[in-house]
């Protein structure tokens, strides 16, 4: 479904991806874990059309990322990005205006979930309202492939529940889910599926349990031994 | 199309403020310059006709820095994550910024008409009472007459020059963004990119000018029997102008379509 073939993306004399292969199903709810500064932004940019791989190709069900592919693949980004003029309701426009696939219904409801009034500017709103708007108006499209970068980034606890309930309600067999977050403990409710990204590169990957079996850890204590050693991953789980 | 459409749509949105800020302004100075020449103060008349004819022609300016500055945004801040996120070409987001600036220009000057005639009108009115708006066209129309179309052409050249330097900037800044985007010097690289294809137009007219050079130049006329228009229509050379007008779309187009290939295919956000 999408494809990452031998990614490099390099940023001056840094790489923030370096050789990256993976692919993502259809259907499936994957967390995409891995510290600050690991690839996990750049990869899910790279899938959205606003970051270009240096080398290697992207693609999605075959095509090359671009227009045609913008119009199935709903994503998040973790920064601020609307107009400084925007009501909410100019948001919901604006999807409108753009997204065929966008519920006008579906973000009236996450709205009213989530709290936030139409007349509110963006503007002015915290840096938890904003998130849940972002999250509000990504989740109103009935997008094939939906990516969430650090969705509960800088969250209260309260809004955290509020944001993995959302997306739980919007999961379906027809969409593949991508979440990113350097913290797994709070994903391991909602995804069926894990991705570790470790130095532009994807250093583990498969189904929740499949992994907790392989390496009788749980995937916190995977996670805390991968990045916590100096190269990474101890032998064992190089051997997956 | 529909899609440019609504981009233009959110770019206008986007400064409305800023629009709505310059036009009161305007306002204010032209009703600054109606009661001076209705209530006869010249102090205040002389000061506001000044200043509309100043802030009139340095809003082309502010149309151009506009037009840099929508660009710009898209560019290099994460606001540009709006348009880029849509499934809309690079080449439409660019053609798109394009359009908004026309409008701009054309609303820009229909308000220069609207304003000059009203001002024209005062103004003459004070010397022949009774005169009317209809009277003023009448005689500029009789000056002018047979030369509507050189005067067309001339207009037609100006925009697509004025166009041209402004597709010419979005391409420096696209490069700066993409191809030169790890370059210290990417600024002054795409600065002397638009100063070098400005010169090489500059070249062109020259020599065009000196090639196509107007026939008023060696002929032996007496104008003071002649109306505007006639002497219009022999100091427009058509050949001159339409040579501009060709040039300057073609390479328009071509600066175009190379930005809005850089867009979408090299650049990163």
């Amino acid at each position: 479904m999408l494809q990452f073939e031998n990614i490099v993306k390099g940023y001056g004399s840094k790489k923030a991806l370096n050789g990256l292969n993976i692919s993502f199903e259809r259907g499936k709810v994957y967390a995409l874990v891995g510290p600050n500064g690991s690839g996990k932004s750049t990869m899910m940019k790279i899938a959205a059309g606003l970051v270009k791989p240096t080398t290697g190709r992207c693609t999605y069900e075959g095509v090359p990322i671009g227009p045609s592919t913008k119009s199935k693949i709903s994503y998040m980004s973790t920064e601020p990005f609307y107009y400084d003029y925007m009501k909410i309701r100019d948001v919901e426009k604006y999807y409108y205006d753009f997204y065929s696939d966008f519920s006008t219904d579906k973000f009236k409801d996450l709205l009213k979930f989530m709290e936030l009034e139409e007349d509110l500017k963006v503007k002015s709103l915290s840096s938890g309202m904003a998130a849940k708007l972002k999250i509000a108006a990504t989740l109103s499209r009935n997008a094939e492939m939906i990516m969430l970068d650090e969705p509960l980034n800088g969250i209260d606890l309260i809004g955290r529940d509020q944001i993995i309930n959302a997306v739980i309600k919007a999961t379906n067999p027809n969409s593949s889910f991508i979440i990113s977050s350097h913290l797994f403990d709070e994903l391991e409710t909602i995804v069926d599926n894990v991705v570790m990204i470790k130095k532009g590169a994807v250093a583990l990957e498969g189904e929740l349990e499949t992994i907790r079996e392989k390496h009788q850890k749980s995937i916190s204590d995977l996670y805390r031994e991968m990045y916590s050693t100096e190269d990474g991953l101890s032998s064992d789980i190089w051997g997956k | 199309m529909k899609n440019v459409m609504k981009l233009v749509k959110y770019d206008l949105l986007k400064s409305k403020s800023v629009m709505i800020f310059s036009f009161i302004g305007i306002v204010i100075i032209e009703a600054a310059f109606i009661i001076g020449q209705l209530l006869d103060i010249s102090f205040l008349s002389t000061l506001s006709g000044v200043l509309l004819f100043i802030l009139l022609f340095a809003s082309f300016f502010a149309v151009l820095i506009y037009s840099i500055h929508i660009f710009n945004m898209d560019l290099s801040k994460k606001q540009g994550y709006l348009p880029f996120l849509t499934p809309t070409s690079a080449y439409k987001i660019v053609g798109a910024k394009l359009i908004t600036t026309l409008i701009i220009t054309v609303a820009l000057i229909v308000l220069i008409i609207l304003y000059g005639s009203l001002d024209t009108y005062l103004i003459a009115r004070d010397s022949e009472p009774g005169i009317s708006i209809g009277y003023i066209f009448k005689v500029i129309g009789e000056e002018l007459d047979g030369s509507w179309g050189p005067i067309g052409m001339m207009a037609l050249s100006y925009v697509s020059i004025w166009f041209n330097n402004i597709v010419c900037i979005y391409l420096a800044m696209a490069l700066a963004a993409t191809l030169l985007g790890e370059s210290k010097l990417k600024g002054l690289v795409s600065f002397g990119l638009w100063i070098g294809i400005n010169a090489i137009m500059g070249g062109i007219s020259l020599l065009l000018t000196f090639i196509f050079k107007s026939d008023m130049m060696s002929a032996n006329l007496d104008t003071s029997t002649m109306t505007t228009g006639e002497i219009l229509n022999f100091s427009f050379n058509n050949s001159l102008i339409v040579i501009t007008i060709v040039l300057n779309v073609i390479l328009g187009v071509i600066m175009y379509f190379v930005t809005g290939w850089l867009a979408e295919k090299k650049l990163s956000l």
